[in-house]
């Protein structure tokens, strides 16, 4: 990215259970030059705890995992869109579920976005291309003075 | 085992039900006398099964004898009686069968009928002396004698022979005929006993059908599962494999000789190919769960949404698809757009440099219409007509002709839940015709 449209960097929380996944996205973000702040939450339990902590930066972006451990990604995607204070937080469901019910009900608890995680590197790495393009650079968030 | 669609199976057990009440009617009926036969189906067709060949020498004799002849239940429930004991309480024959036997014995006799009736294994055979009551109110003095039938089923039977006492001439021949009468409804008492235990036959195969039926359901079921568990979770260290191996050779390819390259390169084509194989276990284990409703569906419409996908392929083969005038038949439209462009698609692809000719073509009997799609493409040899519909089998190596070998797995199971069948006529070298029935009995829903 030039430099000198630099946006200001946004915040990712990433909700991820698989060490090489968030591996894989880190090391393709520093690839392709991402500048942002990326948290790892592990599972749904520990996201939303990180979410809820008043001392802790909210999120501009959530990157979330459906297959998770303890509780599951749409779960975590409904509290969050239930809860006021986080339901304005674009949540991009990144996921190796192709599957169409998986898709309809995420959209249906207001997901923002559904991306599946391709195979192939070149294609995983189109859709972090994508997304931070979209998501990082276009994409207008409310001021974090803003209440 | 070929899965059963829900809808079958539901049939089948409907079917099983109503199989299974006929079964008890019937054999309510032979208990209350009603009816003289039953007709079982079995192996070779219908069987009739017959009181009256087994026991019709002891019917005549009792409904003719002189002596009243009874079955009754434990609880004095009167389920057979000759014309000779209706008689003698001046009653009609179809009023007597159904009633109970105390109601025709005086109130002075009820205490005698109660032990004669007892249910006691040490004793079968009793006999006394009671008062029995007419309709019209007359008395007639009559000797009674019961012998326990021994049933199989929940409750025992009681044969019971009342002899009029008031025709004291007959007194002599008292032991000699009550004897041969507890000799015939015993006899009788067996041939019900034997139809029984036929009508229990059938209840337990029918019990165990419809148990299987079951266990079919749920293993289909699990089946469905796991194909589409397995995909997903398989995914996951696919991914893992196929993009640190390429990120491998990203980072550190200057760094790495030839023969590391190659490895890289095999690494990931493997896993790529191991991807597919995982979609393609996906859509196969999705035309089993695939439940949308049946629809009418323009088979016509069907090919050109085929054409329109296999647009590259068509024009890069410069593939010539002819097709006749299709049906608007009722199925599964999603489905059967996957069978014919399976089979289109194979027609295009199993060529050797010829340009691949298409022909589809459609026949109807009473029950199907019967597809065929014709192609001029590389032939299958015969000895290989079944493996092909079998998942991931393939004839030919992967340089040759990619794949994964699903596709004919996919098109049987789409035709089997259409009620039809798919087969192939080939020889080597000499193009394919492959066919593939659709039950045209199959309704909107």
């Amino acid at each position: 990215m030039d430099s000198s449209l630099q946006v200001q960097p946004i915040t990712i929380l990433l909700v991820e259970d698989n060490p090489g996944d968030v591996r894989l996205i880190k090391e393709v973000f520093k690839d392709e030059k991402v500048m942002n702040t990326l948290i790892v939450a592990k599972d749904g339990i520990e996201a939303l705890a990180i979410l809820k902590d008043p001392s802790k930066v909210i999120p501009d972006l959530i990157l979330l995992d459906l297959n998770l451990p303890r509780k599951k990604g749409l779960v975590v995607l409904g509290e969050i869109k239930n809860d006021p204070s986080l339901k304005r937080i674009p949540v991009v469901v990144l996921t190796t579920s192709s599957a169409e019910e998986d898709i309809l009900k995420s959209y249906n608890s207001y997901a923002s976005a559904y991306l599946t995680k391709p195979v192939e590197l070149d294609e995983f790495i189109a859709v972090i291309q994508k997304l931070e393009s979209f998501w990082l650079s276009v994409v207008k968030y409310p001021s974090k003075d803003t209440p | 085992m070929k899965p059963k669609t829900q809808e079958q199976l539901l049939l089948e057990l409907e079917d099983l039900r109503a199989r299974l009440d006929e079964a008890e009617d019937t054999l309510r009926a032979i208990r209350s006398g009603e009816v003289d036969a039953l007709v079982v189906s079995g192996v070779g067709g219908e069987q009739v099964y017959t009181l009256k060949g087994a026991d019709h020498s002891y019917r005549v004799l009792i409904e003719d004898m002189n002596e009243g002849a009874l079955m009754t239940t434990s609880d004095g429930v009167i389920l057979y009686s000759n014309r000779c004991f209706a008689e003698m309480i001046k009653t009609p024959l179809e009023r007597v069968v159904g009633s109970m036997i105390s109601t025709w014995i005086v109130p002075d006799s009820q205490d005698i009928l109660q032990v004669l009736l007892l249910q006691d294994d040490t004793e079968t055979r009793r006999h006394g002396q009671i008062t029995l009551l007419a309709s019209d109110g007359a008395l007639v003095p009559g000797h009674l004698s019961t012998n326990i039938l021994q049933m199989e089923e929940t409750r025992d039977l009681f044969g019971l022979v009342v002899t009029d006492l008031s025709q004291s001439q007959r007194n002599m021949a008292l032991a000699v005929s009550e004897k041969l009468a507890q000799q015939s409804l015993a006899a009788s008492s067996q041939s019900r006993r034997a139809l029984l235990s036929v009508i229990e036959d059938q209840k337990r195969a029918e019990d165990e059908l419809r148990n299987l039926a079951a266990d079919l359901k749920r293993s289909n079921t699990e089946l469905e599962q796991f194909a589409y568990v397995a995909s997903h979770d398989l995914q996951e260290p696919l991914r893992m494999i196929s993009s640190y191996t390429t990120l491998l050779e990203k980072r550190y390819k200057d760094k790495l000789d030839q023969d590391a390259n190659d490895f890289i390169g095999i690494v990931v084509d493997g896993a790529n190919r191991m991807q597919k194989m995982i979609n393609a276990l996906l859509v196969y284990s999705r035309t089993t769960r695939d439940h949308s409703p049946l629809q009418r569906v323009d088979c016509n419409a069907v090919i050109e949404d085929v054409k329109r996908n296999l647009q590259l392929s068509i024009q890069e083969s410069g593939a010539i698809i002819q097709a006749d005038p299709l049906p608007t038949i009722v199925g599964y439209p999603v489905l059967l757009l996957g069978l014919f462009q399976n089979v289109m698609s194979n027609s295009i692809k199993f060529q050797q440099g010829t340009k691949p000719l298409v022909a589809i073509t459609v026949q109807k009997n009473n029950t199907h219409w019967i597809f065929s799609v014709k192609d001029n493409g590389i032939g299958i040899d015969p000895q290989y007509f079944d493996t092909i519909f079998i998942i991931f089998q393939r004839l030919h190596p992967i340089d040759e002709f990619p794949g994964t070998g699903i596709g004919l797995s996919i098109c049987k199971n789409i035709v089997e839940r259409h009620g039809g069948t798919i087969w192939v006529e080939s020889e080597p070298h000499n193009g394919t015709t492959l066919y593939f029935t659709i039950s045209s009995q199959l309704k909107e829903q």
